[in-house]
């Protein structure tokens, strides 16, 4: 069977939709959920709503280089879609919205159909709040606790209290999980939060025992855009006044600074992580947009208004251009461009429905 | 106009209206028939009863009050038949008049809203009642205990819709004036009837007469200089964009949009256009007016009274006409606002001063007594009809019960049917297998219901929930059945948590049934439910529908479920499966 490479897009409207404020402050908005893995790159975008209670998000994935929509279907996704993504396979996550107080989930091989499941409550709806590995999924929960579902397919609910009173602390509440390899300090999930102050403490085992963080110095703020888990350990992205963006790699024990990225004090749209731990962002820097990645450092000049990036199996660095329709029924347009070098060429126009989820 | 908050239901929703006509004439003969029993009563214990010829005669401005209140209250109760009001009263009348009143006026109108939209048609046509009973007691009751008790009730009715219908006539408001209406029509029936209460022998006093009228005049004058004092827009007409700007262009000019006749609307757009052009010279005339009306009553001279009594029903007329627009237009004008009975009140006490009776004896009480067999009969006869309105109108105040006929009127009627239901063989939300021969022995409700849905499948199970509730001990004859209508998300474990997301979970007879995709199929097909998956992130599409299955097995009654948006929609909903549960036993 010919070997099928598999990119996924993940929707999280709302958190794009606040960061819609293009330029007009410093501030970091929350960012699309996202995933990691050695074979696979991501993307977020919002694909419209129909009102300020709707996040629609969508999931798009390709083969070779054309994306095509492969949202699981049998589910509204009004609060948005969090996935994480190992090896070829996938799980979303649907948050919940309005009347729908659990969380269902998707999973699928490569190209293959999705299988339905749900956990019995609701996911934290922040970006990286779902880690898979190659057996387990981790779901961070309301109301401070932590789901973890076994190879069995049997879920297990703990509390994170310690974890989530060091959140507090530092100013921020629990946003992030990854699963990672168990080591001497920690039983396999680190837990992450955004930190105002005044204590310093980003990551956390799931007891709550703070995880050090050297080379980055003693920022005022530290805001988590993202924590995925990688084949080595994790990999964070953070933005601090101080520093701008900076990625963080985890090793036994220990985050340190791996790259810093040349956006700073922008607002940050998007960001992408490579199959190979390459980060991008896309970020507004006095009013405009440009790519930023690790690598080469360069700015990107984008022209038009883009929101999403993702980088392909391939290591091309894709740009996605969401126009949302506020009318029903009006499909968004999606545009994808591919960044290569400094160079960005329209690659593909995908059309897609507004969902709309009444089920009369 | 949208009805009941916006919750999908129009004002003139036919299955309401019908409703709404069908129950007044039914309850129209109950008052038919108690004015026969007065008429035979009177008929029969005329003869036998004593003359009121040798009692004193009425004060003419009492007369004058009397008959005018009661017209008028007559009137409101005629205005009370139209059939927007069930459903366009809360939200085209008494929500407005409260919208820029302090938040807790605002609070204690829509308490009354939501009274009248839980019930809509036993309330409109409890309120006719009230209203025609007040009007025919006043018109009836000349004299004596029966007629001052009916003034009694006027002023009870009155204060009741000046607090809860209209947040006190706006007077918390700001910009409230009298061209507009404040301080509230029924507020002014109130006090009218105040001189209705009082006994007969103080019509003769002349200073109850005099101060009456010097109150009245006070009262013009604080009107007159409100409506003078500068920086309440009052004084402006047309902005330089010629959109109105000014209180009475803005006034007259939303009246005239109101749905009436032509010609009236013409009239109120013309003096709009007038007062938008020349507001200083229009306000000025009203103020002039309202103060040589309130000036004159105080001075309360033969001569000036006259000349208070031409100036102030000019102005009533001229503000009745060009600004309130008669007040009645629209589809649930409620009255023909305050113009009409301030009018009725000026001439009434201006009457009392200048026609006041001489050498009326005292004790009043004690040589009237009730007031005569008429008053003592049709006075009762009026009061009966008052609680034909009262008692209904009580009960919904105090009950939560909501009108059944509600959840019917946004969906299709129901369907009477009789076939047998299809055999199945599922499992519910506790892993237990239920079988259609398992059920048998229930009434049954079943729909079908999708398990990760966001919106209508969960308030749907929220409703059968209240509708178990409403069985009380009934419920365990009855067993709330809902299918899975998601192809893709429909294990067992799914289903419990829908159950418990609900609120379902320690409702022993309710039972979230799944198996596999050919038996569901099959139910979906004989039970006319489409379902389909649609991509890009919509849930599974389904009609919502419901049946009703005898004890037997037999389907009886299928109905459209759609719940509706709002929660006394959803109440309906329940009641309505309630009641049709019940119907099946």
């Amino acid at each position: 069977m010919k070997r099928l490479l598999r990119s996924v897009a993940v929707g999280a409207l709302g958190l794009l939709a606040t960061a819609g404020a293009v330029g007009a402050t410093t501030s970091l908005p929350d960012q699309p959920a996202g995933l990691t893995s050695s074979a696979v790159a991501m993307l977020s975008f919002f694909a419209g709503a129909s009102s300020g209670n709707n996040r629609f998000g969508e999931v798009l994935a390709t083969t070779g280089s054309r994306w095509v929509l492969d949202t699981p279907e049998g589910i509204a996704t009004n609060g948005g879609i969090l996935t994480a993504l190992t090896g070829s396979r996938v799980t979303t996550a649907m948050l919940p919205s309005q009347l729908l107080r659990f969380t269902p989930l998707a999973r699928a091989d490569a190209l293959g159909p999705f299988s339905p499941d749900f956990f019995g409550g609701a996911a934290v709806p922040a970006p990286s709040a779902l880690s898979t590995d190659a057996s387990t999924t981790a779901l961070l929960v309301t109301g401070d606790r932590l789901a973890v579902e076994s190879e069995h397919g049997t879920w297990s609910v703990r509390s994170v209290a310690a974890a989530a009173a060091v959140a507090k602390a530092c100013g921020g509440s629990l946003s992030a999980v990854a699963l990672v390899r168990p080591d001497r300090i920690f039983d396999g999930s680190i837990l992450g939060h955004s930190c105002s102050g005044p204590t310093w403490t980003p990551f956390t085992t799931a007891q709550g025992q703070p995880i050090a963080v050297t080379g980055l110095g003693h920022a005022p703020s530290i805001r988590l855009l993202r924590l995925v888990a990688t084949p080595t350990g994790a990999l964070a992205l953070v933005q601090t006044p101080t520093r701008g963006l900076v990625v963080l790699t985890y090793s036994p024990g220990i985050w340190s600074v791996a790259a810093t990225l040349d956006a700073h004090p922008g607002a940050v749209r998007a960001t992408a992580i490579g199959p190979r731990g390459q980060v991008a962002a896309l970020v507004v820097d006095h009013g405009t947009e440009r790519v930023v990645r690790t690598g080469s450092m360069a700015p990107f000049a984008c022209p038009g208004v883009w929101s999403a990036v993702a980088y392909t199996p391939s290591g091309i660095l894709d740009l996605f251009s969401v126009v949302n329709h506020p009318a029903h029924q009006v499909p968004s347009l999606v545009t994808v461009a591919s960044l290569s070098g400094n160079h960005l060429r329209v690659t593909q126009q995908l059309g897609i429905d507004v969902p709309y989820g009444s089920s009369s | 106009m949208t009805g009941m908050g916006g919750g999908g239901l129009e004002t003139g929703n036919a299955l309401i209206t019908d409703a709404f006509g069908t129950l007044m004439l039914h309850q129209l003969l109950v008052v038919f028939s108690l004015l026969l029993i007065g008429s035979l009563v009177w008929m029969l214990l005329g003869p036998k009863f004593p003359s009121a010829a040798d009692l004193p005669a009425e004060p003419r401005g009492r007369a004058i009050l009397r008959y005018g209140l009661g017209v008028l209250w007559i009137l409101d109760a005629y205005l009370q038949t139209q059939a927007s009001m069930p459903l366009g009263l809360p939200d085209g009348v008494l929500r407005p008049s409260a919208a820029t009143s302090p938040s807790w006026v605002q609070h204690l109108v829509n308490h009354g809203a939501l009274i009248w939209e839980r019930q809509p048609i036993h309330t409109a046509v409890a309120v006719i009642w009230i209203q025609l009973g007040i009007g025919v007691w006043l018109l009836v009751a000349k004299r004596g205990w029966m007629s001052r008790l009916g003034a009694m009730a006027s002023i009870a009715w009155a204060l009741s819709i000046w607090s809860v219908g209209t947040g006190f006539g706006a007077i918390f408001a700001s910009g409230s004036s009298l061209l507009f209406g404040s301080p509230g029509s029924s507020f002014v029936y109130a006090i009218a009837s105040v001189f209705l209460v009082v006994p007969m022998t103080t019509w003769s006093s002349e200073r109850f007469t005099i101060r009456s009228v010097k109150i009245l005049g006070g009262f013009f004058v604080a009107m007159g200089i409100l409506q003078a004092w500068p920086g309440r827009g009052t004084w402006s007409g047309f902005d330089r964009h010629h959109q109105p700007a000014g209180q009475i262009v803005a006034m007259a000019t939303t009246m005239a949009q109101t749905p009436q006749p032509h010609a009236v609307s013409s009239i109120v757009s013309s003096f709009a256009t007038f007062a938008g052009n020349a507001p200083v010279l229009v306000n000025a005339l009203f103020v002039v007016a309202m103060v040589v009306t309130g000036v004159g009553l105080l001075v309360a001279s033969k001569r000036s009274l006259k000349v208070a009594l031409i100036t102030g029903l000019v102005f009533c007329a001229v503000t009745w006409i060009f600004v309130e627009d008669l007040g009645f237009f629209g589809g649930v004008g409620t009255d023909p606002n305050t113009m009409p009975v301030l009018a009725l009140l000026l001439v009434g006490l201006v009457l009392g001063v200048t026609r006041r009776p001489t050498g009326m004896p005292g004790g009043e009480q004690v040589r009237e007594g009730l007031g005569g067999l008429v008053a003592i009969v049709f006075g009762s006869v009026s009061a009966l009809i008052v609680l034909l309105g009262a008692i209904p109108l009580a009960q919904a105040s105090v009950s939560t019960a909501v009108e059944p006929l509600l959840a019917q009127a946004i969906n299709t009627p129901p369907q009477t049917v009789n076939f047998a239901g299809l055999p199945f063989t599922l499992t519910d939300q506790r892993g237990h297998t239920v079988t259609s021969t398992s059920l048998k022995g229930k009434v049954v409700a079943l729909t079908f219901l999708d398990p990760v849905c966001v919106n209508d499948c969960p308030t749907i199970a929220r409703e059968m929930a209240a509708t178990d509730t409403l069985l009380g001990a009934d419920a365990k004859r009855v067993a709330l059945v809902a299918i899975s209508a998601n192809p893709t998300y429909r294990s067992v474990a799914v289903g419990k948590a829908f159950t418990e997301e609900n609120g379902l979970g320690g409702k022993a007879n309710w039972y979230f049934l799944t198996g596999d995709l050919p038996q569901l199929q099959r139910l979906w097909a004989f039970y006319d439910v489409q379902t389909s998956n649609s991509p890009a992130g919509a849930m599974t599409s389904h009609n919502d529908i419901t049946y009703l299955l005898d004890a037997h097995g037999t389907v009886r009654l299928v109905f459209a479920s759609t719940p509706g948006d709002t929660g006394i929609l959803h109440a309906s909903y329940s009641a309505f499966l309630a009641e049709q549960l019940w119907n099946l036993w």
